[in-house]
């Protein structure tokens, strides 16, 4: 059986997550552009995710 | 698009919170209420101010350090109350805080901090938890500092937990101010609770619902009630805990709460339950009258995520309930699709209570936290709770069990929620776990039952099996007392299970050692307590035995050997194996109730010697004042750190006794060295003269029990190689038996002192708290009763005893003290060992019933009552606690026509019986038989007789010689003390009299016609002892001096001030007031005795405080003790002020504010409201 494919997503906080590559993707999600098992957009958004603050958080000055 | 509806999924309602900061509303509510109580752990309290204050000092040091928004700072403090500013502390800096418990496995407490990133470290832990962690500053607690204002926005991180999953290593969920302002007004909504929230702080800080013992209350204007590590690991200890601080609202797992009683607890309205599945069972015992709530939420999803309430009636699996407001929850299939209504799949949260994700892990956090294609809400996320559940009827959540609690087994899926489930239903089992590990054909279940006598396992097959498959029956049952609980989570420890089980060893049946023979185990203890092993005829007496060692004895033996046995065997029995015999055929012992590591607390006999300590503050007749000469090189900075070390061990050492509002608590001061000052006499004219005086000089120091410690420590240098060290304590923490151990303990630390190594002494399996509290529970169950049989046994009895004196007695009781002593000729002390020995008793009881033939032979009466000391010491674990055990007991000394033989025996009988009631302390024996108080003697007792024979102790430290020195008693809380002791190999008495009410002379010759007396009575046992030696006593002791027998004139109050309107002056008024409060009673007549309506010395201490706070003014406790109505009080103040204007007019001030404020009826005639 083929393993099923996985997109790389991403929301406007620029928080990454994954979805199944044959669903329709949620509103306020975007494909990050990568694509391939579970555990190969796992490991890449490893690499990708390096600033895990919530952008708004990341932007905000006190 | 999915249809919303046929789907399981529900929502909570809506509800709008602030968007700020923790420590911004906790500050705003700071400002609302600064005086407030946030923080409580028994007697220490925080208000919002003090906390607030503590906070801006740890921030204020973090800023320093460079710590600002985001940093992550690490936390390791010990549960007390400054935990929470240090938590604060942090959060105000900006910063978010790393929770590292101290006392945990190090090398996991590391590991968090690196992964954390963690480079400064806060709290009282710190410096000896991260002190030698390179790149890491340790932090100890900073003062107080000014308040700043919180740099962080609501976003931030406010802390990061680290969770254990079933594999791997522990990950780090980062929650922000945001997530936890929002569920805290949640819950707050959902549980219907206020600014009288009284929270249970129970959870570690670790774990996620610390966040709702913590910020429901502080966002609220509530207390914490924070408990120590000890109370929250002992089901007895947490449950006096939550009733003494009057817990009323709080969350628990059900395996700790199933250790509770809910009837104890009534006063707990609001319980939160959850962290694990929440048996019906738990539910019908709790739900009854209170709001009863489960909870359920992963670290992920804040803290709760769905709550609902349950009732008495549930059945298993218990409903979780509905998600919280602005939340969602969603039932999913494997491939994230909902599954219909009422069909299983794995729970979906979301909300603003979703956590930012696990630090440093994007990949984990990506595929947890998934997209939400349900809400409508763009880009919003979903949490994976990894939770199997389906909605019942009502669309309530229903916890199944946990995703990965699935396991195979014969290739059958099983799911060991159901197992459990059903093992839980069999009678007679309380709780249950079932794991699935590695067995010989493959993987097998083994079920875990409390407790250890839990059905067999004939019973729960017959049970199980017609209720489970072939497959799910567990091939093994291990039965425990009680199930495994996580430390730091408070649920049950499923790896210790798995480890359990896994080692596949067969449970040790029995406790080493408890199958050694009953005769042995005697041997034993009677070889550690008398030195050396006993023949089976060997006498208890003859062999060094007296009433302390046999008090030990009991105490080891029940201890040890669980039987109940008392001093009565020992001195019946006699031989060893007289007593082996008693022992084999005694009754098993009850539990002896005893806990441990309880926070400093006053027992009974402390708060007692505190008052007439207040009531005599200028002499120091409670003071023990020991000293030792040592020939040898001393070495002082060794004798230093060794009686450190001796502090460190007896905390009772360290204590402060301050009190509010007249009501004594104690406090503990961190161990610190101890000051040795050395004096040096070497170049005197009279070195030894002036080392007498100044022993006695500091024999009578005056210790203030409030403020400074309860002992002193000098060293007189006579010589290079010659010193005397003496020690001098309050009564308060020590006696007697506390010498011995004192001396053993420095003796030991000395030794490592200067073999250069650190001087530190094992933990005490007790400590004197630990007594205080035993004692405590004791009294109260015991009290009544004992109360009974001490005024039945004392009905009749004349409550004072007059002795011949030389002066009249001072209308107030002096304390001043002077010694004499005798010792018995050789001849006698033979008669009397011998006659003790007839006797079946001990030299004392000889000696008491001399005494008591005396004193008819003084009085003319033949009833008398004395005082005793009994230490109750009765368990094994005090036995090397430094403190104070002693009480006072009456002993009614019954003369009249008996033989001496028979006086003996009646002392004897009456010594034991007057230990085995100790519930009723002597202040309740002297209320309850209406013993008129009077400030010119001691209270029913004014003689005492003290029969604890201990051999004194000797100091020896390593490299000197040492003897003890006598140094002067400080004071005679007594007209007499008479000690029976044992020098020199013979017995002697001791006397320590009033030099005010009696000559040298006389006493020196009291003594020796006591001795006389004895030796005549003793020679000649069988006859009536009134008919032996009639000459004695002599006429110099039996004849008063002229006028002596009276009590000297008080001195008369001056003017009494004119009465108001009502009758009463505004001092009469404001004194009426105060009783009427403190003694709870409506009405008060301004000549009632304070004594004779209800009051008692610590009502007096009250009262006191009271007085003292209204006027302004420093009035001693004597003064309301010498003038026990409201009218002579009144007039004493009135008349003894400097400025008798000036203070009228604060008096007749606090009077009208105490009239506005009460407002009560006015009648007029001279009886005060």
């Amino acid at each position: 059986m083929a393993e099923s494919r996985f997109l790389v997503v991403r929301n406007d906080e620029e928080q990454y997550s994954i979805w199944s590559a044959d669903r329709e993707l949620p509103a306020g999600w975007h494909e990050a552009g990568f694509a391939g098992t579970r555990e190969e957009c796992l490991a890449h958004i490893d690499t990708v995710w390096t600033d895990m603050r919530p952008r708004s958080v990341r932007e905000a000055v006190s | 698009m999915t249809d919303i509806l046929s789907i399981s999924a529900v929502q909570g309602e809506p509800l709008p919170w602030p968007d700020a900061t923790l420590a911004e509303l906790i500050a705003a509510q700071a400002t609302r209420t600064p005086d407030a109580v946030a923080v409580r752990q028994w007697d220490a309290r925080l208000t919002y101010r003090d906390l607030l204050a503590r906070a801006a000092g740890v921030a204020a040091a973090l800023r320093g350090r460079g710590v600002g928004r985001q940093t992550r700072v690490g936390v390791c403090g010990h549960r007390r109350p400054e935990l929470v500013a240090t938590v604060l502390g942090v959060l105000l800096a900006g910063a978010c805080y790393v929770p590292l418990e101290p006392g945990g496995p190090r090398r996991r407490l590391r590991e968090i901090a690196e992964d954390a990133g963690v480079t400064v470290v806060v709290g009282d832990a710190a410096t000896a938890e991260f002190g030698d962690v390179p790149g890491v500053e340790a932090l100890d607690l900073p003062g107080p500092a000014p308040l700043a204002p919180c740099p962080a926005l609501p976003g931030d991180p406010a802390y990061v937990l680290f969770t254990s999953g079933s594999t791997g290593r522990p990950k780090g969920v980062l929650t922000t101010h945001r997530n936890v302002v929002e569920f805290v007004h949640g819950v707050v909504a959902l549980s219907g609770t206020d600014a009288g929230v009284r929270s249970l702080g129970i959870a570690s800080l670790g774990f996620d619902a610390a966040t709702m013992d913590l910020f429901v209350p502080l966002l609220l204007g509530g207390s914490v009630q924070l408990l120590d590590a000890d109370d929250r690991a002992d089901p007895v200890r947490l449950a006096r805990f939550i009733a003494a601080h009057e817990v009323n609202w709080g969350f628990i797992t059900p395996t700790v709460l199933s250790m509770l009683d809910p009837a104890q607890l009534p006063g707990w309205r609001v319980v939160l339950c959850g962290g694990e599945a929440v048996p019906a069972e738990l539910a019908a015992r709790w739900a009854p009258g209170r709001t009863f709530l489960n909870g359920y939420g992963p670290t992920e999803t804040t803290v709760l995520a769905v709550s609902g309430p349950l009732t008495a009636t549930e059945s298993d699996p218990v409903p979780i309930g509905v998600p919280l407001p602005n939340h969602r929850a969603y039932v999913v299939d494997a491939d994230l699709s909902p599954v219909a209504p009422g069909m299983t799949g794995e729970l979906l949260i979301g909300g603003p209570g979703l956590a930012d994700g696990y630090l440093n892990r994007p990949g984990l956090t990506a595929e947890r936290f998934v997209p939400d294609p349900w809400s409508g809400r763009p880009g919003e996320r979903l949490y994976r709770t990894g939770d199997r559940v389906r909605l019942d009827a009502d669309g309530r959540i229903v916890y199944l069990g946990r995703v990965d609690r699935q396991v195979k087994i014969r290739g059958q899926r099983i799911e060991l929620g159901e197992v459990e489930a059903v093992l839980g239903g069999l009678p007679g089992v309380d709780a249950v776990a079932v794991e699935a590990v590695p067995g010989p054909a493959g993987t097998e279940l083994v079920a875990f039952l409390a407790p250890a006598d839990a059905p067999d396992d004939a019973r729960l097959r017959a049970y199980a099996g017609p209720r489970l498959t072939t497959a799910m029956l567990p091939a093994r049952v291990v039965r425990l007392a009680a199930l495994p609980v996580s430390a730091t989570t408070g649920k049950l420890d499923r790896p210790a299970l798995r480890a359990l089980a896994a080692a596949d060893r067969p449970l040790p049946d029995a406790p080493a050692g408890a199958d050694e023979p009953v005769d042995r185990a005697v041997a034993r203890l009677w070889a550690r307590l008398l030195g050396a092993a006993p023949e089976p005829d060997t006498d208890f007496l003859a062999a060094g035995g007296n009433s302390i060692a046999a008090m030990r004895l009991v105490a080891a033996l029940r201890a040890d050997l669980g039987r109940h046995v008392d001093t009565r065997d020992v001195f019946t029995a006699r031989t060893f194996a007289g007593l082996v015999e008693r022992v084999a055929a005694a009754a098993p012992a009850d539990g002896d109730g005893l806990t441990t590591g309880n926070p400093p607390t006053l027992s009974p006999p402390q708060r007692r010697l505190w008052f007439v300590d207040q009531l005599a503050p200028s002499s120091a007749p409670y003071n023990i004042a020991v000293a030792h000469r040592l020939h040898g090189p001393l070495d002082v900075t060794a004798l230093g750190a060794a009686l450190r070390a001796v502090a460190e061990r007896h905390d009772v050492l360290r204590w402060r006794i301050p009190q509010t509002a007249g009501v004594p608590y104690a406090v503990r001061e961190e161990p610190t060295d101890v000051a040795v000052p050395v004096v040096d006499l070497t170049g005197g004219a009279d070195p030894e003269g002036e080392l007498a005086a100044m022993l006695a000089a500091g024999a009578g120091h005056a210790f203030d029990l409030a403020t400074g410690p309860p002992w002193q420590v000098t060293v007189y240098r006579l010589a290079e190689a010659e010193h005397v060290l003496a020690i001098t304590l309050h009564h308060a923490v020590f006696d007697g038996w506390s010498e011995a151990v004192l001396y053993d303990d420095l003796a030991t630390a000395y030794a490592r002192a200067v073999a250069g190594r650190t001087p530190r002494l094992p933990a005490l399996a007790a400590t004197y708290a630990d007594y205080a509290v035993w004692r405590a529970e004791r009294d109260r169950r015991r009290g009544d009763a004992d109360l009974a049989w001490w005024t039945a046994h004392l009905t009749g009895v004349p409550t004072v005893l007059d002795l011949p004196r030389d002066r009249p007695r001072p209308a107030v009781q002096t304390y001043t003290g002077a010694e004499a002593a005798v010792r018995l000729p050789e001849a006698t002390d033979l008669a009397v060992r011998e006659l003790a020995e007839r006797r079946g008793t001990t030299v004392a009881a000889v000696l008491l019933a001399a005494f008591g033939e005396l004193l008819a032979r003084l009085t003319g009466g033949d009833d008398h009552l004395l005082g005793a000391i009994v230490a109750d010491r009765r368990l094994a674990a005090f036995d090397d606690v430094v403190g104070f055990f002693i009480d006072t007991v009456p002993v009614r000394v019954r003369t009249g026509g008996a033989t001496f033989a028979d006086l003996v025996d009646r002392c004897a009988a009456e010594l034991h019986e007057v230990t085995t009631h100790p519930g009723a302390p002597l202040e309740r024996i002297v209320e309850a038989l209406g013993v008129g108080r009077d400030t010119s003697r001691a209270p029913l007792v004014q003689v005492l007789f003290n029969v604890l024979n201990f051999v004194p102790p000797r100091l020896s430290l390593t490299g000197l010689a040492g003897e003890p020195v006598p140094v002067p008693k400080p004071g005679s809380p007594f007209d007499i003390t008479v000690y029976v002791v044992e020098r020199a190999g013979c017995v002697g008495v001791e006397v320590v009299h009033n030099p005010d009410l009696f000559d040298a002379e006389r006493i020196d010759a009291l003594l020796a016609d006591l001795a006389a007396l004895v030796g005549a009575l003793a020679a000649d046992p069988g006859r009536p002892a009134r008919d032996v030696a009639v000459e004695l006593p002599r006429p110099t002791v039996r004849v008063a001096g002229l006028g002596a027998m009276t009590v000297a004139a008080a001195e008369q109050p001056r003017a009494v001030l004119p009465a108001g309107p009502d009758g009463l002056t505004d001092t009469e008024d404001l004194i009426a007031g105060i009783w009427r409060e403190v003694l709870e009673r409506d009405r008060v007549g301004v000549t009632d005795n304070f004594f004779d309506i209800g009051g008692h010395s610590l009502a007096l201490a009250e009262v006191h405080a009271r007085l003292t706070a209204a006027t302004g003014r420093s009035i001693t406790m004597l003064d309301l003790f010498r003038h026990p109505t409201i009218r002579a009080l009144a007039a004493s103040l009135d008349g003894a002020a400097d400025r008798p204007e000036l203070a009228r007019a604060a008096l007749r001030a606090a009077a009208r504010r105490s009239r506005t404020r009460r407002n009560p009826p006015r009648r007029p005639g001279g009886t005060a409201h």
